[in-house]
């Protein structure tokens, strides 16, 4: 851990509600609903939605951020984040299920608009992965298929 | 606090779940506090129930069999969907294929959907004894096991029963009527192509099972609960449609006689 490991980041999460929770982040709240969501009509987002939704917005502002330090024009970048869990009964406590409910895998599509030099932008996304915390994170505990397609 | 009603139900899919949800929800909500505890396999829950560790199974036509077989009768079906009665089953070919009569399927290779698919094999296998073919005579079998133990809950056996037919690989497969009129419609099988060469006698399929040992004020509550839902009520309108039915109706043991009869024919429970 470098000497700056100490800096920590905190939210404050209340389940004070019956449906759902509410979490403080510095001066900002959002809610989120339940910790998966199998009801297509479910109205707040789950626990786990929010996480693939971090995983994008990771790469995808950081892919932003880092042509715009690098001087390369991008209309715009999307993602498109699957996560697939071991065993999703698990979690309702199917009597004799087997496997857990954690992570299996990630599939990822981060779409570049841009006019750029292909090699220019696989360059920065190269470097985008190496920086980026969540990608780090989940690569290390989940198959991460990732995919990179620049659109001119 | 009144002491919850434990019901078990078998999920194939998580998404299945919600259903109960909402459904135990509309109990709690009617005075009839309810836990639904989920179970990956009919055996799993009929053992659940023989054990006392749940008081009402939302059981399968064979799982029904089984507890009936278990408990020496001394179970009941307490409740059914409308839709759960007079159910049948059928045996499609290839209009091109020249077999007209089940008595054409001797010496023929049939699809059947998973082993323990009451409407994709046991029922048809009683329905083609009674046409004098016998079961490991008089035809080839094939068996598509998709998630055994679901008892052809999961209608992927059925399709991929009906696929090798369409691929020719078979000569004949078997289905439920729902699912023939569910597949002529959206396209999957056409009717110009396939026909029905025989169908099975009517028969039940699920129902809410209680030991007789269950207790009878309990009983009744669910029951009054469970009757109280009106199709007409928009607020029960939903739940009903995810469940498939427009009434619950009240149990009955009638239709079970050519599944019984099916099991008995291939000694299921001995072999399973």
């Amino acid at each position: 851990m470098s000497d700056y490991g100490e800096m920590k980041w905190s939210v404050r999460v209340s389940a004070r509600d019956r449906d759902g929770v509410a979490v403080y982040a510095r001066k900002k709240r959002f809610d989120v609903g339940s910790p998966l969501a199998f009801d297509v009509e479910e109205e707040a987002t789950s626990a786990f939605e929010y996480m693939l939704g971090a995983i994008g917005a990771d790469l995808a502002a950081g892919m932003k951020e880092l042509c715009h330090r690098r001087r390369l024009e991008v209309d715009n970048v999307e993602a498109f984040v699957e996560g697939e869990l071991d065993n999703p009964l698990a979690h309702l406590g199917v009597v004799g299920e087997e496997g857990h409910p954690g992570l299996s895998s990630l599939a990822v599509k981060v779409f570049v608009e841009t006019l750029e030099e292909e090699d220019d932008i696989r360059k920065v996304w190269d470097e985008m992965l190496e920086r980026s915390p969540l990608y780090r994170t989940f690569s290390a505990i989940a198959r991460f298929d990732m995919r990179l397609q620049i659109a001119m | 606090m009144t002491k919850p009603i434990i019901l078990g139900a078998v999920l194939y899919d998580p998404k299945v779940s919600v259903i109960w949800d909402i459904i135990r929800e509309y109990f709690e909500d009617n005075g009839v506090p309810m836990d639904v505890v989920f179970f990956t396999n009919y055996e799993l829950q009929v053992e659940s129930l023989m054990n006392g560790h749940i008081d009402i199974a939302w059981n399968s036509p064979l799982a029904w069999v089984d507890t009936e077989r278990r408990a020496n009768n001394g179970c009941r079906a307490i409740a059914m969907r409308d839709t759960d009665r007079d159910r049948c089953s059928h045996i499609i070919v290839k209009k091109a294929s020249g077999i007209a009569s089940p008595a054409d399927l001797k010496g023929k290779t049939i699809a059947f959907g998973a082993k323990d698919s009451p409407q994709a094999r046991l029922i048809p296998i009683q329905m083609l004894h009674e046409h004098g073919l016998k079961a490991g005579e008089d035809y080839t079998a094939k068996r598509f096991d998709v998630l055994v133990g679901k008892h052809g809950d999961h209608i992927g056996g059925e399709l991929d029963a009906f696929k090798a037919l369409e691929a020719g690989e078979v000569d004949a497969s078997c289905l439920l009527d729902l699912n023939w009129e569910a597949w002529t419609k959206d396209g999957t099988i056409n009717t110009a192509e396939y026909d029905i060469v025989a169908t099975t006698d009517h028969f039940d399929h699920c129902n809410f099972t209680v030991l007789d040992s269950f207790d009878t004020d309990r009983e009744k509550a669910f029951l009054e609960a469970l009757f109280a839902m009106d199709y007409g009520n928009p607020d029960h309108k939903e739940m009903m449609d995810l469940e498939g039915l427009k009434k619950w109706e009240p149990g009955r043991t009638s239709g079970y006689g050519p599944l019984t009869t099916g099991c008995e024919l291939i000694s299921y429970f001995e072999g399973r």
